[in-house]
C-alpha cells in the first residue's frame, strides 16, 4: 500500500514537473516561430470555425508567426480574464468587453496601444461612431489612452411580432409610450400571449436604465457624482417601466429571465416584443417563420432623441505581460481588415467597423437594417455608463437585480429600491472621482456633434 | 492558511491596487448584510429538508433493494445513476424540466389535471429553494442508499431467523435488528451529508443564481457569488471563515448529541 503510495506521488510529480517545464518553454527562441496566444471570450462552433480560418490566413502571410486560439466561456471570462491578469498569466492578444477596461485599465493588465491606432494605415475608415466614440470619448477621454480595437458593434433594437401587431390592429411603436401600450395590447394570457420579453434577472436593470435615460438625456450622474436614480423622475420612469412586468404584460416567470429565456419568449410565440441586440436576428430567422416579426429602431423619448442603441461587442486588446507585443498587434491589424471585418460581421450579424462596409449589400439589408438606420440616426445619443469605479462588479452582478426583484415582488418599495441603488452609485462614483480628479463624470454624447 | 488571511483583508479583484489588511471590515460587512438573516434562514431549510429527504427516500430504496428480485442488479444499477451525472448537467436539466413556459412537468401536470395554473418553480420566491431542494435531494439518494444498502448485506442473515423464531414482527425486526446495526451507518452517512450538503453551491447557482431577491441564496451560494461574481475575496473568505466555524460547531455538538463513539456497541 505504501509502496503503491509512493510510487503514485512520484509520478504524479514528474508529471507535473514535466507540464510545467514545457509550458515554460513554449514562447520560442531565436530563430524559432514566434507563437502568440489569443482568446475568445464568447466562443460558438461559428466564431471558432471563423477565427480558425483567419488564423490560418494570418499564418500563410506571416510565416514566422503561429497564433494558439482559446476560449473562455462568457458567463467566466471576467472573473478568469481577471485571475490571469492579476498573476500576469493573460494572453498576447485577448477580447475585451468594453466596461472591463473600467477594471483592467488601472490594474495594469492591459498594454496601451495608441500609437499603433495613431499609425494604423486603416484609421480614417472607421466609421464616426467607432472614431469619436469608441476610441476618442470612451477610451482616450478617461484613460489617456487606447486599449482597444472594437470588433463590430450591437445595437439595440426592438424586436416585433407584427402578425400579432396586425390581428390587434396596432401600427409600429415610434415612443416609449406608443410601446408600453403596444405591450398591454398585445398581451393575452388566455392565449399564453405576452406583450414584452422582460428581462427581470442577469442584467435585467440595464433594460430599466434604458427607459430612464429617456426622462435623463441619456445622463447617469449629476456633476457632483450624484446618481440620477435619486431623481424623482428617475423613480416614476422606473415605476412605469416594472409596470411592464407587475401589471402582467410579461410573464410572471420573467423575474427569472436572463438574455437565453427572453430570446426562447419571443422566438417560442410567448411573447410579441423583445429588446435585444443584432445577434439575436440569426436565432429569430432560423426559429421564426418569415414576415411574422421585423426589427425596428428602439423608441424615442419626449425629445425626439434616441438615447441608447450601440456599443463594441468587444474588442481586441494586447496585455502588459504579452512578450510579443509587435506579432500581437499585427494579428489586431489583421482582424480588422475592412474585408476580414466584414466577414465577421456577416457571420456574427452584427455592424463592421468600417465606413466602406456600411455600402455592403449583404449588411445594410433585411432585419440588419433596422439597426443600421439607427446607428445612422443623427438624434441618437449614446448614453453615458455606469462610471469606470471597481465597485461596478458587485453593482451588476449582485446588487442591482435583487434590488428589483424585491420590489417586483412587493417586499420593497419603488423608493427604497431606487434609494439603495442610487447611493451604492453615488458612494461609488464620488470616491472614484476623489482619487482620480482628472478622470470626467461619464456623459452622453451626441457622436455627430 | 491563505483564505484566513484573505479574510481580514480588502481584496477584490476588481481593486487590485487597493488589497491590503483592514482588520474585521470584512466580517462586519457580512454580518450586516440586510440579506444575512434570511440568508442563514435559507442555509438552515436548504441543510435540513435535503438531509432529511436524502435519508428517508435513500433508506427507503436501501430497504426495498435488501431484497432479492428478479433483475435487481439491473434496477440496482439505474438508481444509482444520478450520483454518477455531474451537477452541472442536473442543474441544467432540472432548470429546463421546472421551466414555466416550456418545461415539461407544468405541462404535464396541467394536462393530467393535477393542477390548473402554472407553478412558478424557479421565478416565485416561496418556491425557488424547493424546487432547487428537489435537484439536490435526488441526487443524494443514491449515496444513502448505498452505504445503508452496504450495512444492511452485513448483517447476518442468522440474527433474522432467531428474531422470527422469537415470533417479533415485522417493524421489531427492523428497529431491534435492522436499525440497531445500520445506526452508525446512518449516523455517519448523516453527517457526511450534512457537511456536504451546506457547502454545496452549483446547484442554486446554475438554477436560480440564487434568485428571485435572494430567495434561494445559501451560506455557501452567496460566498459562490461574492467569490467568483464580485470578485470580492475578502467577503468571500470571511463568510468561508464563518461557515468553517459553524460547521466545527456543528460536529462537536452533533457527536455529543449521538453519543458517536458508543453507537456501533450493541
Amino acid at each position: 500500500m505504501n509502496l503503491r503510495m509512493i510510487g503514485l506521488v512520484a509520478i504524479s510529480t514528474a508529471l507535473l514537473v514535466t507540464t510545467a517545464c514545457s509550458s515554460s518553454g513554449g514562447n520560442g527562441g531565436s530563430g524559432k516561430k514566434i507563437e502568440i496566444s489569443f482568446t475568445d471570450v464568447a466562443p460558438s462552433p461559428e466564431r471558432e470555425k471563423f477565427f480558425n480560418e483567419i488564423i490560418a490566413e494570418f499564418e500563410k502571410e506571416n510565416t514566422n508567426i503561429k497564433v494558439n486560439l482559446e476560449t473562455v466561456p462568457w458567463d467566466q471570462a471576467f472573473a478568469k480574464l481577471t485571475t490571469q491578469g492579476q498573476s500576469k498569466t493573460l494572453p498576447d492578444v485577448v477580447n475585451v468587453y468594453p466596461a472591463w477596461l473600467t477594471t483592467f485599465v488601472p490594474a495594469g493588465y492591459l498594454e496601451p496601444i495608441s500609437t499603433q491606432y495613431d499609425e494604423w494605415d486603416k484609421k480614417d475608415n472607421l466609421t464616426a461612431f467607432v472614431k469619436n466614440v469608441t476610441i476618442e470619448q470612451q477610451q482616450r477621454e478617461p484613460f489617456k489612452d487606447v486599449y482597444l480595437i472594437p470588433d463590430a458593434f450591437m445595437g439595440g433594437a426592438l424586436f416585433i411580432r407584427t402578425d400579432w401587431m396586425k390581428e390587434a390592429n396596432l401600427e409600429l411603436p415610434k415612443t416609449w409610450d406608443e410601446l408600453f401600450n403596444v405591450a398591454e395590447k398585445l398581451t393575452d394570457p388566455s392565449q399564453n400571449r405576452y406583450g414584452f420579453s422582460y428581462r427581470g434577472a442577469r442584467a435585467g436593470f440595464d433594460q430599466i436604465l434604458a427607459y430612464i435615460f429617456s426622462v435623463t438625456k441619456g445622463e447617469s450622474y449629476e456633476a457632483d457624482g450624484t446618481s440620477v436614480l435619486l431623481r424623482p423622475e428617475a423613480l416614476t420612469a422606473f415605476k412605469r417601466y416594472t409596470d411592464i412586468y407587475k401589471k402582467g404584460w410579461a410573464p410572471k416567470d420573467s423575474i427569472n429571465w436572463g438574455y437565453q429565456e427572453m430570446v426562447q419568449g419571443f422566438t417560442s410565440g410567448v411573447t410579441g416584443i423583445l429588446a435585444q441586440t443584432t445577434e439575436v436576428v440569426a436565432t429569430a430567422k432560423a426559429s421564426m417563420k418569415d414576415g411574422t416579426w421585423t426589427v425596428i429602431p428602439n423608441p424615442a423619448a419626449l425629445d425626439g432623441n434616441t438615447y441608447g442603441g450601440a456599443g463594441a461587442s468587444w474588442g481586441y486588446s494586447i496585455s502588459k505581460n504579452s512578450k510579443n507585443k509587435e506579432a500581437a498587434w499585427k494579428f489586431i491589424e489583421f482582424l480588422s481588415k475592412p474585408e476580414n471585418n466584414n466577414k465577421y460581421s456577416k457571420v456574427m450579424t452584427m455592424i463592421p467597423i468600417m465606413q466602406d462596409s456600411l455600402k455592403d449589400p449583404e449588411i445594410g439589408q433585411g432585419p440588419m437594417k433596422g439597426f443600421i438606420d439607427m446607428l445612422n440616426d443623427p438624434k441618437l445619443i449614446p448614453p453615458a455608463d455606469y462610471g469606470k469605479f471597481p465597485e461596478l462588479g458587485e453593482f451588476r452582478e449582485s446588487l442591482m437585480d435583487a434590488e428589483v426583484q424585491k420590489y417586483l415582488l412587493g417586499t420593497q418599495s419603488a423608493e427604497d429600491t431606487m434609494k439603495h441603488l442610487g447611493d451604492f452609485l453615488t458612494k461609488a462614483q464620488q470616491k472614484f472621482m476623489k482619487d482620480h480628479p482628472d478622470i470626467p463624470v461619464p456623459h452622453a454624447a451626441n457622436y455627430k456633434g | 492558511m491563505s483564505s484566513i488571511m484573505y479574510a481580514f483583508q480588502s481584496y477584490k479583484l476588481t481593486a487590485p491596487n487597493d488589497i491590503g489588511f483592514n482588520g474585521i471590515e470584512n466580517f462586519k460587512a457580512v454580518l450586516t448584510d440586510n440579506n444575512f438573516p434570511l440568508i442563514m434562514k435559507n442555509t438552515l431549510i436548504w441543510v435540513v429538508v435535503t438531509v432529511g429527504a436524502q435519508f428517508v427516500l435513500g433508506l427507503i430504496l436501501a430497504l426495498a433493494l435488501s431484497r432479492p428480485f428478479p433483475l435487481r442488479n439491473i434496477y440496482q444499477a439505474v438508481v444509482f445513476l444520478p450520483w454518477a451525472v455531474s451537477s452541472f448537467v442536473i442543474g441544467l436539466t432540472f432548470r429546463w424540466l421546472f421551466n414555466t413556459e416550456y418545461g415539461p412537468i407544468n405541462d404535464i401536470l396541467l394536462k393530467l389535471g393535477i393542477i390548473h395554473e402554472k407553478i412558478y418553480f424557479l421565478s416565485d420566491p416561496r418556491m425557488a429553494l424547493y424546487s432547487v431542494i428537489i435537484a439536490m435531494a435526488w441526487t443524494g439518494i443514491p449515496f444513502f442508499a448505498i452505504m445503508l444498502l452496504a450495512a444492511m448485506q452485513s448483517i447476518p442473515h442468522e440474527i433474522y431467523e432467531a428474531a422470527e423464531m422469537d415470533g417479533a414482527g415485522m417493524i421489531s425486526r427492523f428497529w431491534n435488528v435492522t436499525f440497531s446495526y445500520i445506526k452508525q451507518t446512518i449516523l455517519i452517512t448523516l453527517l457526511l451529508r450534512t457537511i456536504w450538503v451546506f457547502s454545496s453551491a452549483e446547484l442554486i447557482y446554475i438554477m436560480t443564481t440564487g434568485g428571485p431577491a435572494n430567495s434561494s441564496n445559501t451560506l455557501a451560494s452567496y460566498m459562490f457569488m461574492k467569490a467568483f461574481a464580485s470578485l470580492d475575496y475578502g467577503q468571500a473568505a470571511a463568510i468561508g471563515l464563518f461557515f468553517m466555524v459553524l460547521l466545527l460547531l456543528f460536529t462537536f455538538v452533533y457527536l455529543r448529541l449521538t453519543k458517536f463513539e458508543k453507537a456501533g456497541n450493541l
